[in-house]
């Protein structure tokens, strides 16, 4: 008889509580539609020539930073829209996994080759981006950005991956990598939980060829990091965690990827410097590239166009600490910055070994896995 | 006898005292370097300043991200209730086939990393071809939540005396009127409890919506974790003070609410 009455009861009138209670749920959904992007194939209604409504970007933090993003609104009237990543991996894992339309995106120079490879990003016109020649030789003519005479990317920023020290807790700091594996700083050393520190290793050890280590000197590498690791305070993750470190001196020296860590930490009080040591550091370049699902190549070009003029790419190395990609703007930053990345001298950039695209990245990955592990 | 009681009552105020320090001590040394006029979380404290408050609540970015989680946050908590109570009664009083598989279902999300749980949905959304947006992440986070809303209520219902709702109905109320007059004002309070924890589970998640964001704009939790990646900016520890304040007063309205709720019982009559 119960039976009878529950089917009676929940069919007749449910209706009315489920009702009530999806009210909370149903009031929140064309509110999150209303946040949410509407730059789906045909959304922004750009023309082949008027710049678009919207632009979605999916890079670092601090690429559209509102000082000169703004600026660009106000010229061409496109809402920038950005979803930031927190590493290469996450952006390539973004792009492949279909989901999600953007306009441009910021991969470093390691993963730019692969995206050009897997036909996920496009050609673009340099004819539509003139300011684009004044930005350093070498990283027009960086290979990983170019396919046969096409070109995929512009530059937006640099900076290379040097030791960094605390010179009031180390004066007179050995100028080799071989300071991070010190023993008497045990406790105080703090290396990137990244695959540069693979790199730095193997430089080291004397491995020139560190994007391309053998299987052999992979486990040699790997002898070295476990030696290294008791010393260490800890891996820092981001720059974040790293200028905390130092400013908290639990960390006296280290490697950074340059940015603010730097500049913060000496309005703070610390006498801390930047080196590159005789063995050389690696380096980074982050390009602006378009992927193939979008619609909206011309007014990312003008994007592309407008951060290389060199007052903005002063603006741009104000926010974010990095080195700018185009000459002129040398003349625009502090002298500090310009003595840092020596950026009026270029041809010393030739010393630096820019990455490339690692074939055995998954085993350079295990392999730091496995140091983080032991 | 006096005496004994005199010295658990001091000795329980120490305990009561240390334990929440130890819980809420870093809390407090946050709040204090929102304060400081430092760029960097360290001491020693160089100055106190209200200007990282005044550049948190002027940040588009944090306003942004911080009113995407809210409504991601409402929506998921909204979700995990519509389908945790019904799911706790179900589970409560009704037998059907597999039911102990059921029960064991229901709680693979608290019990898997929310990393399985998060590369499952973009699994699932992108096999069903669905664009990128915030209700996305709001249904995987409901979804995931409703585990949480289920086992809070039903713990709540295995404590329920059923001769009350018999009483009810004894005395002329139909399984409707006895369940929205008798039942859901007792469990009241473990709904409102349930859907806020699952609000706060929402509004701090990482590892399933780390693969779900896309174009449609980013939760908080996200935006500062991609902002730390390049810079340690104080202004976001001024906004976590701002959102830690919002959450203590939004707790004290929620429990002075179910604090003077009426005794259900008596409601039967009316």
């Amino acid at each position: 008889m119960t039976d009878n009455v529950i089917k009676k009861d929940l069919t007749r009138r449910n209706l009315l509580r489920v009702a009530g209670l999806a009210g909370l749920g149903a009031v929140a959904v064309p509110l999150l539609d209303a946040c949410s992007s509407k730059g789906a194939v045909g959304g922004s209604g750009a023309t082949e020539q008027t710049p678009a409504k919207t632009l979605n970007f999916l890079c670092w933090e601090g690429y559209t930073d509102k000082s000169f993003a703004d600026g660009f609104t106000a010229k061409y009237g496109t809402k920038i829209k950005s979803t930031f990543i927190g590493s290469n991996d996450e952006l390539v894992a973004q792009l492949t996994s279909g989901a999600g339309n953007f306009d441009l995106i910021s991969p470093s120079v390691d993963t730019t080759k692969s995206l050009i490879e897997a036909k996920l990003v496009r050609p673009l016109d340099m004819s539509q981006v003139p300011n684009w020649s004044n930005s350093y030789s070498i990283f027009q003519n960086n290979d990983s950005v170019k396919s046969g005479t096409d070109v995929y990317g512009v530059p937006m920023s640099w900076g290379f991956v040097p030791v960094i020290v605390n010179l009031d807790a180390i004066p007179n700091p050995a100028n080799s990598w071989s300071i991070l594996w010190d023993k008497q700083y045990k406790g105080k050393i703090s290396v990137w939980d990244d695959i540069t520190s693979i790199y730095n290793t193997a430089l080291l050890l004397g491995y020139k060829n560190v994007y391309s280590l053998t299987d052999t000197q992979l486990e040699a590498v790997k002898v070295k990091m476990l030696e290294q690791k008791p010393l260490l305070t800890k891996y820092w993750a981001t720059a974040g965690e790293l200028t905390n470190l130092f400013a908290n001196r639990e960390t006296i020296v280290g490697n950074s990827f340059g940015g603010t860590t730097l500049p913060d930490l000496r309005t703070q009080g610390f006498n801390v410097k930047e080196f590159i040591p005789q063995e050389g550091a690696t380096a980074w370049v982050d390009f602006w590239m378009v992927p193939v699902k979008s619609t909206n190549q011309y007014t990312a070009q003008l994007w592309m166009d407008y951060i290389q003029q060199p007052k903005i790419q002063a603006q741009i190395n104000k926010v974010t600490g990095y080195a700018p990609t185009v000459q002129a703007a040398a003349d625009l930053v502090s002298e500090a910055v310009v003595g840092q990345y020596s950026l009026n001298d270029p041809a010393s950039f030739d010393r630096l070994l820019f990455w490339e695209q690692v074939p055995n990245r998954q085993k350079y990955l295990d392999l730091l896995n496995q140091v983080k592990a032991a | 006898m006096k005496r004994i009681q005199r010295k658990s009552g001091r000795g329980l105020w120490i305990s009561a005292i240390i334990i929440y320090l130890f819980l809420y001590f870093p809390m407090l040394v946050v709040i204090l370097f929102s304060f400081a006029s430092n760029t960097t979380q360290s001491f020693p404290i160089q100055g106190f300043t209200l200007h990282w408050f005044h550049d948190a609540i002027t940040s588009t970015v944090l306003l942004t991200a911080f009113r995407n989680s809210l409504l991601v946050g409402l929506a998921a908590a909204g979700i995990a209730t519509i389908l945790g109570v019904p799911g706790a009664l179900l589970v409560d009083r009704y037998d059907f086939p597999l039911k102990r598989l059921f029960q064991k279902f229901v709680l693979l999300p608290l019990i898997l990393p929310g990393i399985v749980t998060g590369v499952a949905f973009q699994s699932f959304y992108a096999m069903l071809g669905l664009p990128r947006s915030l209700w996305l992440v709001a249904l995987a986070h409901g979804t995931a939540l409703t585990s949480t809303v289920l086992t809070t209520v039903y713990a709540r219902l295995l404590r329920f005396d059923p001769s009350i709702e018999e009483a009810s109905m004894d005395l002329g109320a139909d399984r409707l009127r006895t369940f929205w007059r008798v039942t859901l004002p007792n469990l009241r309070t473990s709904i409102i409890a349930a859907g806020l924890l699952a609000f706060t589970l929402s509004f701090d998640e990482i590892p399933v919506t780390i693969f779900i964001t896309g174009d449609g704009g980013n939760t908080l939790p996200m935006v500062l974790w991609s902002t730390l990646r390049r810079a340690s900016k104080p202004e976001y520890v001024a906004f976590t003070v701002l959102v830690l304040l919002i959450g203590v007063v939004v707790v004290s309205i929620a429990a002075r609410i179910t604090e003077e709720l009426p005794a259900p019982v008596a409601e039967i009559g009316g």
